[in-house]
């Protein structure tokens, strides 16, 4: 009786690529309903009003406790950020009021002659 | 063959494979599960420009004469860009530098709290368009081709479609244009249920974890699965190099500006705004067919993202007499950098590239 290898890892992989088909195609065939879009969505709007009410409550807390409070550490990121992009735009300035002319170096030193091989055109 | 007529050699010779390879496994998984972040990031680059949100890169080029017309590759505003460039041997920027292109690229950093006012305005008539003129003054070429990816190239599309003298061809992998072939996205954003407004006034920018929780519900076994084949291909290195760069690439979903999403949920997935030709930016009507460079779009025959029907108009919509579309076996991701891309896309794109930037 003719038979193929057996082999128990390519089995497994198959069972496994079989597995992720089937749980897409019947999660697709729930997620893809305007039942479950209602649902997530209301889910997602009750869960957004809760953590609102939370981050109120923590900020009210850290404020008394004389502690940053995220928004503290969001708002010295976004100006650290701001200074960043400002230092950057200095920097750039000055590498370019440093070469001849102002121009930028690249495009002395690069030759834009280039052909394709024959066989591409 | 007969399962008694085997050669016991053999059968030997794959049992020592495997109990080498089970080995292997556990001692590459300790490994894995101790090292940290998976460096990503092969070629050379220096940043031309940095304003919050917005990086432009020009990579280094490694051969000493490039092509007159650089490539300018938009990322999507959802990921970042070293998916163009993950490591030697599985980069796009590499292959196109090898191949004597002058490559730059726009590379999106999370969103400030500060820039949660950002809105489709700033990317199409403001950040393109001065990566655009920074390309033109670093390159010494007044048009550049542009190189897009999923939203990164619905962004390239209206850009050409808005300044098409800057462009002088357009490339666009999986770029969504028709969102009503966007299934399960247009379900759960449907404007009866999905309360836009309230969510962008509540939170501002949209955290990375909604969209990333959004993706992974699409295929939600996929993550699983991809955990026990990495199991099983533990003895590969190669194998689990890739999957923790696609893994960090993925855990990296950005954040996107809340204007932004706002008014990509409205325009884009209810009034579907593009195919209407009713896109209004700055008080600028997008009509695709003044987009008259020529075009490759590259869809993905198993995108469950961006499928064929979401892209395929673009063939329609353009005004350019030469558009052609390359259907590249593989996913979402894989386009760009899996097997498929490495072997068929890259060399495809260089060919249809090459002779389009004399």
């Amino acid at each position: 009786m003719a038979e193929t290898d057996f082999d128990p890892v390519a089995a497994w992989q198959k069972f496994i690529s079989d597995w992720e088909k089937q749980v897409n195609d019947a999660s697709a065939r729930v997620t893809g309903t305007e039942e479950f879009s209602r649902a997530m969505n209301q889910v997602t709007k009750f869960s957004m009003a809760a953590q609102q009410q939370f981050d109120k409550q923590m900020e009210q807390f850290l404020k008394t406790v004389h502690l940053p409070s995220k928004t503290d550490i969001a708002a010295i990121n976004d100006r650290l950020a701001a200074i960043e992009d400002a230092l950057e735009r200095l920097t750039t300035a000055m590498e370019r009021s440093e070469r001849p002319g102002g121009t930028p170096l690249a495009k002395i030193q690069i030759a834009r002659t280039r052909r394709p091989p024959p066989e591409s055109v | 063959m007969n399962q008694a007529e085997r050669n016991p050699e053999e059968v030997a010779a794959k049992v020592r494979t495997e109990v080498d390879r089970a080995i292997q496994r556990n001692i590459k998984g300790l490994e894995f599960l101790t090292t940290v972040k998976q460096p990503v990031g092969a070629m050379a680059k220096d940043t031309l420009l940095r304003r919050g949100t917005l990086q432009l890169y020009r990579y280094r080029p490694v051969v000493s004469e490039v092509y007159r017309t650089p490539i300018l590759i938009v990322s999507p505003t959802s990921n970042r860009g070293y998916v163009f460039d993950l490591a030697r041997g599985q980069s796009l920027v590499e292959f196109l530098l090898t191949r004597g292109y002058d490559v730059f690229m726009i590379d999106w950093l999370a969103p400030r709290r500060d820039e949660a006012h950002l809105k489709l305005e700033d990317y199409l008539l403001d950040f393109i368009p001065m990566c655009l003129a920074c390309v033109r003054e670093h390159s010494g070429e007044a048009t550049a081709s542009l190189l897009g990816y999923c939203i990164g190239g619905t962004l390239s599309l209206l850009t050409a479609a808005l300044f098409p003298e800057s462009i002088a061809n357009l490339v666009l992998f999986t770029t969504p244009v028709d969102f009503r072939h966007m299934a399960l996205f247009r379900i759960w954003g449907d404007e009866k249920h999905f309360d836009v407004d309230r969510l962008v006034d509540a939170v501002g920018n949209i955290p990375g974890e909604f969209l990333l929780s959004a993706f992974d519900m699409m295929r939600p076994a996929n993550r699983t699965a991809g955990v026990m084949q990495l199991w099983i291909n533990m003895w590969n290195d190669d194998y689990v190099k890739s999957y923790r760069m696609f893994d960090r690439w993925a855990a990296e979903t950005l954040p996107l500006a809340g204007e932004y999403f706002r008014q990509s949920t409205k325009e884009f997935l209810w009034r579907n705004s593009i195919i209407a030709g009713e896109l209004v930016v700055g008080g600028r009507r997008v009509e695709l067919k003044k987009v008259v460079a020529p075009v490759l779009s590259v869809v993905a025959q198993h995108d469950h993202v961006v499928p064929h029907p979401a892209a395929h108009p673009i063939m329609e919509l353009v005004g350019s007499t030469e558009r052609e579309e390359l259907m590249i076996k593989g996913g979402h991701v894989s386009v760009v950098a899996g097997p498929g891309a490495v072997t068929r896309l890259w060399p495809t794109l260089d060919k249809w590239l090459a002779k389009r930037s004399l």
